[in-house]
Formats: C-alpha cells, structure tokens, sequence
C-alpha cells in the first residue's frame, strides 16, 4: 500500500513555511492551500509556492497573476491547469480612446500642421487624457501595444503632394515611436483645378509604448498631422487608440 | 486592503526524498522574501508511492498532508 508522508513543520507561522519531503519513495502533489496575511507585509508581494530539488535547485515557482499590497489577504489554491480570471478594465474588455478633428476651410500651407482634436472620449480615464492645449492631443498614460486608426478628408485645389497622418509621439516631441501612420495621400500635377476629395480607407498602425517613452514626459500622445500646401479644405476627421497588450 | 480569492497552476512533479515545497511571499519584482506575512491553513494534497510499488498501484490512495496540525 502506498506510504503516508510525514509532515514536517507547522502549518502556520511566518513565511516561508517549508515542507520537506522525508519519506522513501515519490510524492506526486495534486494541490496546495494556502491562506496569506499581509497586515504585517513589509511591501507588496506575490503569494508563491517554490519547489525546489535536493540540492535547492528551484524546479519550479508558481503564483496567481495578482499581486498583493500591504494589508491584502488572500486564499491561494495552486492545481494543475488552474488560472485567476484577469481583471477586466474599468470600462470593460479593451481600453479605447477616440478623438475627432474639426474641419478647416482653409489650409494655411506648409509642413505638418497639427490639428486639434476637438473632442476626445474614453472608456478608461487611468490609459488615456485629453491634453487640452494647443494642438489638443490624446494623451497615452499608460505602457501598451496600441492599435491606432483614423480617417481623413482633404478638398484640395492646387498642385502638389498632400498627405494626413495620425502618429504617436513622445511627450517631448522629440521622437517619433514607430512609423508615422500615413492615412492617405495624393498628388495633383501643375494646372488642375478641380476640387479633388481624397478619404482614407482603413489604415492602420500599431505602436509599442515601454516604460522609456513614457520616462520622458510622462506620457505618449497621439496626434493629427497634415502637410499640404495653402487652399486645402479638411473636413471633419477621427481617430481611434485601443490598447490591445502589453508592452515588449 | 482587500480579501482575494486567487487560483495559480501547480506543475506535474514527481518529488523524492529530500525535495522542498515552499510557502513563500516574494516581491513582485526582485523575487526576494518579503517579511512580515503570516500563512496559515497550509494544506498539500498528493499522492503517495512507496518503495517497491509504482505510481500506478498507489494511485488509488491519496492523502491531506497538513504540516503541523
């Protein structure tokens, strides 16, 4: 018949608690209980259980994906195939932001001209902000993969290239992370006149916002862009950010 | 403060004579111990194969091993 394990140590006290395996033979574990307090916490902390090998070799360290604060108390069952349900966002399922540009009669010309985002709603305040100043920019609080998209309208009437953008930069504009998401462009050649109406189709562009592009100003931002020369017409445009992951 | 109900995968390990399990608190992001955490109601549910029978004809018997009651 199979052997009964001896226990060793007591079944409370302060962590580490430590459970050796003393009996001949081999010891398959099914599950773990535990009840964690931590009123007492010197800091935040994940309720883990470590199985190590004769020579303390950690052969494995398992844990729930929530971690603990000072305070926090918690009944962990550790079993095979099991997994905590991941919190949903405030808002629910994916963080998303949308702004929406209004419509300018007439270009001022020249090289990226940023435009306001004239209204900007989220469903998850602690991801994204409105920066209100000028140009008003979707601010990005929080490190993520996001998934960016927008539309655009131009009316132009003189020669030239034209092109619009949503893009995402660092909160000091020094740098671009990514590609800048070009949503449309065209071309006129010299003595058109006609009144040409461009619309984006559905472009798309993914940025990887780290730790290091928030460091610089606390935060990304995601803004409007066009380049085009004077006696251009934008029509109202609109930009979409969800946060689809984490960072890498 | 709040009172969690947390599940977390356990391994498929088959453990011998002189292997450890451990009830630790660690810090999230160092991994080291983190002191002032109180565990209690520590249980370990497993199988048991003795010397000279394998896993198989000791399956049928499992075991709470409690440390300590």
């Amino acid at each position: 018949m199979a052997l009964r394990l001896e226990v060793v140590g007591p079944r409370a006290g302060n962590a580490p608690l430590e459970y050796r395996i003393t009996e001949p033979g081999t010891f398959d574990i099914q599950s773990i209980f535990a009840h964690f307090n931590g009123a007492g916490a010197s800091g935040g902390f994940r309720p883990v259980v470590t199985v190590r090998a004769q020579d303390g070799s950690i052969l494995a360290r398992v844990f729930p994906p929530t971690s603990l604060s000072t305070g926090d108390t918690a009944d962990v069952t550790y079993a095979p195939f099991l997994r905590s349900e991941q919190a949903a966002s405030s808002g629910g399922g994916l963080a998303f932001a949308y702004g929406t540009t209004a419509s300018i009669a007439s270009h001022p010309g020249g090289f990226l001209n940023d435009q306001n985002f004239t209204a900007v709603s989220t469903n998850d305040s602690s991801v994204f902000s409105y920066d209100g100043s000028t140009p008003a920019r979707l601010r990005v609080n929080a490190p993520g993969l996001y998934l960016v998209e927008g539309q655009q309208q131009a009316i132009v009437t003189v020669a030239g290239s034209r092109a619009v953008r949503v893009q995402m930069k660092n909160g000091n504009d020094a740098s671009l992370r990514g590609a800048s998401g070009i949503l449309l462009t065209t071309t006129w050649t010299a003595g058109q006149t006609a009144v040409l109406t461009i619309t984006s189709t559905h472009s798309r562009v993914y940025y990887n916002v780290d730790a290091a592009s928030l460091a610089i100003a606390g935060y990304c931002y995601v803004s409007y862009d066009d380049f085009a020369p004077a006696t251009t017409a934008l029509n109202p445009g609109a930009a979409v950010v969800t946060r689809i992951g984490d960072a890498y | 403060m709040a009172d969690n109900q947390l599940l977390a995968p356990l391994p498929f390990l088959t453990l011998k004579t002189g292997c450890t399990v451990t009830v630790e608190a660690i810090d999230p992001s160092s991994g080291a111990a983190v002191s002032g955490v109180v565990v209690s109601e520590v249980a370990i549910y497993g199988t048991v194969a003795g010397p000279g029978k394998t896993l198989e004809e000791s399956i049928d018997e499992i075991y709470v091993h409690r440390q300590g009651d």
